[in-house]
């Protein structure tokens, strides 16, 4: 008998590439193995022809144009080139003041780049969220006062799932004349997304959280008045309208297309599935469980994300607990003195709760039997390391 | 009964040990030949939990000589921890090592 594998709640890491995706990007890793960029035979015009197709289906999947469309490597790749290349465009340009204004829950992929540029004589400001990881519009407005050249701020979380209210935000940025890149590595796919109506400039996503493979994403650029300025980071080739160089990776550009065509799809019956089904969750680990706390705000999150911290009990032993459940935890205890994250930092928690919450992210493949025998295997892992754990016992099991 | 303590909630690995007198068959007598018997709390990630339940069993109806010798990298050893496990191990000894030096009390 084949080895039952464990059970995937760990979507905000990955997702599995979906099979009609699978099915769609093979043709180009055998037969169709031509270079778009091949202008003088059927291969790079089939392989042309295919970006074209994948190029759109990106596109419209953010009511974007196609041209407003870079692929790049990932998430990663397009923040740093939308932050690196926004604020190098500013320098160029003769900008003496280059400020770039963030938030302490962004991503590493957002934090670093904007460290890296200080240097380059730029100064940046991380914001604070509160308790819930929401951001204070009235305290991000009192900071694009003090002059800005860019916002990067995320849409969804990837810790705690918490949903900034982007289109709100951006009205500010838009009336100032500063640029707004969004992370919405999180949310597209998940959560309706607009670029235009969010009102942001620059947009990053990636295909591989979305039902695609890892090594594609894309970086909108939104085209039109005024012109969005970015130096790029790669160069070579001139690809991608000269932003990022580099012969294009067709089989995996065609898989990201159709992973954008099926959430378009398929996204709004999902998220509501997937919100039940964590809610229900949520409220199962409540009712059998003392000391269940949720981290980040309830409803303004992802619908397949649950960060909770379990009282008593430290997040990683948990984790190896629970060889039956793939999961994650915001700490990793491979230091002399492990830190919590700095999202989980950034809301405040108190150490205890801090060291104890553990992510479960729900997707697709996610089925109602995998919730239950879960939950269930939460809750006896739970019980049994609380028997274990010196601060468990000193707080006392009576529920109160 | 004698207590030890090391770690806390604030860096997120605490471990306790608690050391019972056991009546054995030779264990009766003071010092380092007598027996007891070891139980652990710990909070912390898995390779710390582990560490101070080997200790425990490793402790438990034997001399508490051999209690006192044990160090760091037989831990290491035994659970095959990887070098940045290390700090786990190190902090259910220190605990375990307080336990041993503390004043019998309750």
């Amino acid at each position: 008998m084949a080895e039952e594998r464990p059970i995937y709640l760990d979507h905000q890491a990955t997702t599995p590439c979906d099979p009609r995706v699978v099915d769609a990007m093979l043709p180009y890793l055998t037969g169709e193995f031509g270079n778009a960029a091949s202008r003088t035979h059927a291969y790079g015009w089939n392989a042309a022809a295919a970006v074209d197709r994948a190029r759109g289906q990106v596109a419209a999947l953010i009511g974007a144009d196609p041209r407003e469309i870079v692929f790049t490597s990932g998430a990663t790749e397009a923040n740093n080139l939308a932050i690196l290349g926004a604020a190098r465009a500013a320098l160029r340009g003769g900008d003496r003041d280059i400020h770039l204004l963030t938030c302490r829950t962004e991503h590493r992929a957002v934090l670093d780049p904007c460290e890296s540029l200080k240097p380059e004589g730029v100064r940046v400001t991380a914001l604070d969220v509160d308790a819930l990881g929401r951001l204070d519009a009235a305290a991000f407005e009192k900071a694009l006062n003090g002059g800005a050249t860019l916002v990067s701020l995320m849409h969804a979380n990837n810790e705690i799932g918490v949903v900034h209210d982007i289109a709100s935000l951006s009205g500010a940025t838009r009336e100032r004349g500063v640029l707004f890149h969004c992370d919405a590595a999180q949310s597209v796919g998940k959560l309706p997304v607009d670029a235009r109506a969010l009102g942001v400039d620059l947009l990053s996503f990636t295909a591989h959280k979305l039902y695609g493979p890892k090594g594609i994403g894309a970086l909108w650029v939104r085209r039109g008045d005024p012109p969005v300025r970015l130096v790029p980071q790669i160069l070579g080739g001139g690809h991608e309208r000269g932003l990022r160089s580099g012969t294009v990776p067709v089989a995996l550009v065609v898989a990201f297309g159709v992973a954008c065509e099926i959430a378009a799809v398929e996204r709004e019956d999902e998220a509501t599935r997937l919100a039940a089904l964590r809610d229900a969750l949520l409220a199962r680990l409540s009712s059998e469980l003392d000391g269940v706390h949720l981290n980040g705000h309830a409803e303004l999150r992802l619908p397949g994300n649950l960060n909770v911290s379990f009282e008593g009990v430290e997040s990683e032993a948990l984790l190896m607990a629970l060889p039956g459940v793939a999961l994650s935890s915001g700490s990793a205890c491979t230091s002399a003195r492990p830190e919590p994250s700095h999202v989980l930092r950034a809301l405040g928690l108190g150490a205890a709760r801090a060291h104890s919450a553990v992510r479960i992210g729900l997707g697709r493949t996610t089925t109602p039997g995998e919730i239950e025998r879960a939950g269930s295997q939460i809750v006896a892992e739970v019980r049994r390391l609380r028997e274990l754990s010196p601060t468990w016992e000193s707080r006392g099991r009576v529920r109160t | 009964m004698r207590t030890g303590e090391a770690g806390d909630v604030e860096e997120g690995r605490l471990v306790r040990f608690e050391l019972r007198p056991l009546r054995g068959p030779s264990g009766s007598g003071g010092g380092d030949g007598r027996l007891c018997e070891a139980r652990f709390k710990a909070f912390g990630c898995a390779a710390t939990i582990a560490s101070a339940s080997w200790l425990s069993e490793q402790v438990s109806g034997r001399p508490e000589a051999r209690a006192r010798a044990l160090g760091p990298d037989e831990i290491v050893r035994a659970l095959d921890l990887s070098p940045e496990r290390r700090a786990g191990a190190e902090l259910a000894l220190r605990a375990l090592r307080r336990a041993l030096a503390a004043k019998p009390a309750g």
